[in-house]
């Protein structure tokens, strides 16, 4: 199966078909195009063995910038205690939106009972909507105590959990990773030390992702998920009326889709990928944000063969 | 204004310090606070907070809440808060007369034919229903959210609130009575 790296691309409008002309042809994709003024910024997804090639069309013949972004093609929980004035706007939707301009697209998640220190929990239907993303990071608090009681909410998750606090630790139970130095805030991330500490959690997040990535790789899934993406595009029309941001949003191991479940679900199974139909490799489930369609595709050991 | 955080967790501690500081100053609420101190141990768990807020009844001069400056032909008022804006407006009439006063913007008035040392003096009664929800509400938003059992002691121009997840116990009470004293709690 072909293993796509990701990039961002900043630059200008200059030949600019000449770089979207040179991802399709070595088979990646533009996954997402935003026009800021003058400036151009791309999410490109190209296979693993054109990255060399990419960079050089970046460099010498569109004049533009590009690094790889580890970010792009995930969809990241950010995880609150609850959503009132004392977590929200500071420092949850920092978060959400810095780990955004790194490519990844992100949902804030506020818990019904996540605040306190022994009365913190979490529900099962919580676990659930928060297993349905790739990575989820939880926004806890200032005190190292209260942190750890709060580890115990951490246990039983699949999906890896990084966590952020204001105390400085080297590891944190039931978590992947611990980014300190982001406890409970109430001023927006403006300096330079407090911006230095979300540019240390974006590598965390990163270097999380890359490692299920890794563990994914030993037994991939059918097809890439860029893949089903402009398929599902291509097949669907309605994809294109839909007015919430990115409404195929790519998963590490799926993607999904911005469509009612019950009316387009059949549909969405009968798409085609690589000459298999989605419901073969893939399965096609409800989410539980928004009824929205959660397509997961299924391991190539489980399949017979990748596409 | 004194502000004053102490917790057994210095990392805690320094937090909850600009927790306060941001808060007390996004609210405009230093210029009615005279003192704060706030008391945090999650091993207990409980939080504290005792403030001494200016007198419920005191009347604030102009000077004390709004920007004076002489402008040719009067004084150009600047209120700097809006709670403050309507019974200074009041008090303008009543003391230069409705013809001599005109409201150019929402916070903005001028005082025709008026010296900046008059205007400074004018006095405005200040609600205290008013100033008590304004540190009730700095309080809120400094308490820790988990903290949920609360029991308010109001006083004249005091208040200590004593917030925990479990019900409240008197050796915090206690604990609160030392912390308005200004020893350790």
């Amino acid at each position: 199966m072909t293993v796509y790296k990701y990039f961002l691309f900043e630059g200008g409008h200059y030949k600019q078909e000449e770089l979207t002309e040179f991802v399709e042809d070595v088979g990646g994709y533009v996954l997402q195009r935003n026009v800021i003024g003058v400036d151009l910024i791309l999410q490109i997804a190209v296979p693993e063995e054109e990255v060399e090639n990419l960079v050089y069309v970046v460099r010498h013949v569109v004049k533009g910038k590009i690094k790889e972004a580890p970010l792009v093609g995930s969809e990241i929980a950010v995880v609150s205690p609850t959503v009132t004035r004392h977590h929200l706007p500071h420092p949850t939707c920092d978060i959400a939106e810095y780990l955004r301009r790194f490519g990844a697209k992100t949902y804030i998640i506020g818990l019904a009972r996540g605040v306190g220190i022994k009365n913190a929990h979490i529900t099962a239907e919580e676990k659930r909507i928060v297993e349905e993303f790739d990575i989820a990071v939880f926004v806890l608090g200032n005190f190292l105590s209260c942190l750890k009681r709060k580890a115990e909410l951490l246990a039983d998750f699949q999906v890896p959990v990084v966590v952020t606090g204001a105390p400085e630790v080297e590891e944190f139970p039931n978590a992947r990773a611990y980014v300190g130095g982001i406890g409970r805030i109430v001023e927006r991330f403006r300096t330079g030390d407090m911006i230095a500490k979300l540019d240390r959690l974006v590598e965390t997040v990163g270097r999380v992702l890359n490692e299920k990535r890794r563990e994914l790789e030993a037994d991939p899934p059918a097809a890439p998920p860029v893949m089903v993406k402009a398929e599902i595009e291509k097949q669907i029309p309605e994809i294109e009326d839909i007015l919430s941001p990115y409404p195929v949003t790519l998963k590490l191991d799926g993607v999904r889709i911005k469509l009612p479940y019950d009316e387009y679900a059949d549909k969405v199974k009968k798409v085609v990928v690589g000459g298999r139909r989605l419901y073969e490799i893939a399965e096609v489930v409800k989410s539980r944000l928004h009824n929205y369609i959660l397509v997961k595709l299924l391991p190539e050991s489980m399949v017979g063969t990748a596409i | 204004m004194k502000l004053e955080v102490s917790s057994p967790d210095p990392i805690g501690e320094a937090a909850y310090q600009r927790i306060a500081e941001i808060v007390i100053a996004e609210s405009g609420a230093s210029g009615l606070i005279d003192e704060m101190k706030v008391y945090i141990d999650t091993e207990e768990p409980v939080t504290i907070v005792y403030v001494k807020y200016r007198g419920a009844e005191r009347r604030r001069t102009l000077k004390e809440l709004a920007t004076i400056e002489a402008e040719e032909g009067g004084v150009r008022v600047a209120m700097e808060d809006e709670l403050f804006a309507v019974e200074a407006l009041r008090e303008l009439w009543r003391v230069f007369g409705r013809s001599a006063v005109e409201q150019i913007s929402r916070l903005e008035f001028f005082v025709y034919g008026a010296k900046p040392e008059d205007v400074e003096k004018v006095e405005v009664q200040v609600a205290p229903v008013a100033i008590e929800e304004i540190v009730g509400e700095v309080v809120h938003q400094i308490l820790p959210e988990g903290f949920r059992v609360r029991k308010f002691m109001h006083g004249q121009g005091m208040l200590t609130v004593v917030a925990s997840e479990d019900p409240i116990q008197s050796k915090w009470l206690e604990m609160a009575e030392r912390l308005a004293k200004g020893e350790t709690p």
